[in-house]
């Protein structure tokens, strides 16, 4: 109880500071309009994340992490309804990304090439799922912070604030005349930016073409998609020969299943935990398979992991380290 | 793609595509395999010409690394991987011993196999590839970074490029399975090939 009143007033005191800032950062943007000043968080989010599955763009982005910045260039292009996206490093070694309905296909410096198929197939699984807001209300904030200016366009800025230090926060640029996210930051529990993806310049072809809707979410109409089995909001479920005894608050399994065999001898299991916005991905190898034991990052991204009952267990997501380990530690045979 | 997708390649790989040939290119690239292992033995050979650490996860080299370092009596590289805290198997685990110096035979062994993989292994060995690298003339190949980036700044604050090539899968993985509610794509994937280590 001790632990959980200092998390909240720490939360609290984070909080403040967030939107403090956010406040001082807002006071400098343009006035706003009178369009925006009815524009809800919900209703901006919901639009951007139609926005994502429905425009056409290309331009450059700048990736900034610590003191490392890197550009990149992005494409995306619908053609007779299928997406297709590519995402190329301009600088340093070459590093790009290929994604489609059909699946990615990533390059990377120490790997071979990697090409996953679509979880389902490609028939139905978007770029971006939408927010079930409902859920996460329940452990965020969601506070409209003005306007700015972003590769030349005009955004509406939504930050999304966590309530405690399970999760990360998140500031959307979002461009007032399309709803695409021109700069997306990930905040941490200082309100300090972990990382910013921004574009430098956008150009976007169905601009004032097929200019995507505000409209208002339906409540409780968005929960995700599972792919495979959904689990449930239990915080002992079973998944398989497997037991998660300890979630953080508001998560919970939301599909668990054949990993993606990383090991390349088959038999991984995977299993999805979620809070609705923040996501991290259970990894249970083969006997006899080796990696990672402790705990590592990149960018804003955690692994933990550790052998458990003789099994590789790895933990990545987008949540701080303190997440991944209660999640790990919590990972129990179901045999015992 | 208009013209030979070799052509393509090489112009990617040179920094002078223009944003539109990018944009056709890119997916044709990284969905055919002999384009991508083409990619793949120009991108050795450009570390190589430029005296970079030469990341031998990306062609399966370094399981013979390692194999070939264990039999020389050396351990692993170091993984610059911080030991969990705490208890139980947890603690156990981070005794077990993982930061080694190589020793000077082992750095040579790892040398000439970095040198047998550019010159003569077949890593889909277009010839026109190794021609290219032979041109080059002399190449400064710092030979203890042929196993290990410098601490600190590699992918996953790791130096084993097989630990770091197995959680980028993970993520790559995790990033297109989860059916949850998603950032834009783009912003995920930024973060996957955004980071590199330094020159």
């Amino acid at each position: 109880m001790k632990r959980a009143a200092n998390m909240h007033a720490a939360l609290a005191a984070g909080a403040a500071v967030f939107l403090a800032l956010a406040g001082t950062w807002s006071a400098a943007a343009p006035a706003r309009s009178e369009a925006s000043r009815e524009s809800s968080p919900e209703r901006l989010l919901s639009r951007m994340t139609q926005a994502q599955s429905q425009l056409e763009y290309e331009g450059t982005l700048v990736y900034l992490h610590g003191r490392q910045l890197s550009t990149l260039r992005i494409a995306h292009r619908i053609d007779d309804g299928q997406w297709r996206e590519s995402l190329l490093a301009l600088t340093g070694p070459v590093r790009a990304v290929a994604r489609s309905d059909r699946g990615v296909t990533c390059m990377l410096p120490d790997s071979r090439t990697i090409s996953l198929p679509s979880a389902d197939g490609g028939s139905t699984l978007l770029p971006s799922g939408p927010f079930d807001f409902d859920r996460i209300r329940s452990h965020y904030l969601l506070r409209s912070l003005g306007q700015s200016r972003v590769a030349g366009r005009d955004t509406d800025v939504v930050g999304i604030v966590p309530l405690d230090n399970y999760r990360y926060g998140y500031r959307f640029f979002i461009d007032q005349s399309t709803g695409l996210a021109l700069k997306i930051d990930l905040m941490d529990n200082a309100s300090d930016p972990i990382e910013q993806v921004m574009f430098t310049d956008v150009s976007i072809e169905r601009d004032n073409v097929e200019q995507v809707p505000i409209h208002s979410p339906a409540a409780g109409a968005h929960a995700p998609r599972a792919t495979q089995s959904a689990g449930t909001a239990s915080d002992s479920s079973a998944h398989g020969d497997w037991r998660l005894t300890a979630l953080p608050p508001g998560f919970r399994v939301v599909m668990h299943g054949a990993g993606p065999d990383p090991s390349a001898d088959g038999g991984t299991r995977h299993i999805v935990v979620s809070d609705g916005l923040a996501s991290l991905s259970v990894y249970i190898e083969p006997a006899g398979q080796d990696g990672l034991n402790g705990a590592t990052r990149m960018g804003a991204t955690t692994a933990v992991g550790r052998k458990i009952a003789g099994r590789q267990v790895t933990v990545v997501g987008e949540v701080p380290e303190s997440t991944a380990l209660m999640i790990l530690d919590g990972l129990q045979p179901s045999a015992d | 793609m208009n013209k030979d997708p070799r052509e393509t390649l090489s112009t990617l790989m040179d920094g002078e595509c223009t944003p539109p040939q990018i944009r056709d290119a890119l997916p044709d690239l990284l969905e055919h395999a002999e384009l991508r292992a083409r990619w793949e033995s120009y991108h050795l050979i450009g570390q190589a010409i430029r005296g970079e650490p030469l990341r031998g996860g990306a062609r399966a080299i370094a399981d013979g690394l390692q194999a070939r370092l264990a039999e020389a009596g050396a351990s692993p590289p170091p993984a610059n991987v911080r030991a969990l805290p705490g208890r139980g198997a947890r603690a156990r685990l981070s005794r077990v011993p993982h930061a080694r110096l190589l020793p000077p035979v082992a750095t040579a062994l790892a040398a000439s196999l970095a040198l047998l993989a550019v010159f003569v292994l077949p890593l889909d060995p277009a010839d026109e590839d190794r021609q290219l690298a032979e041109r080059a003339g002399p190449m400064a190949i710092p030979a203890p970074a042929l196993v290990a980036d410098t601490p600190g700044e590699s992918r996953w604050q790791n130096t084993d490029p097989v630990l770091r090539a197995k959680l980028d899968h993970m993520l790559v993985s995790h990033h297109e399975r989860v059916p949850a509610p998603r950032m834009p794509g783009y912003v995920s994937y930024a973060s996957v090939v955004g980071h590199e280590a330094r020159r």
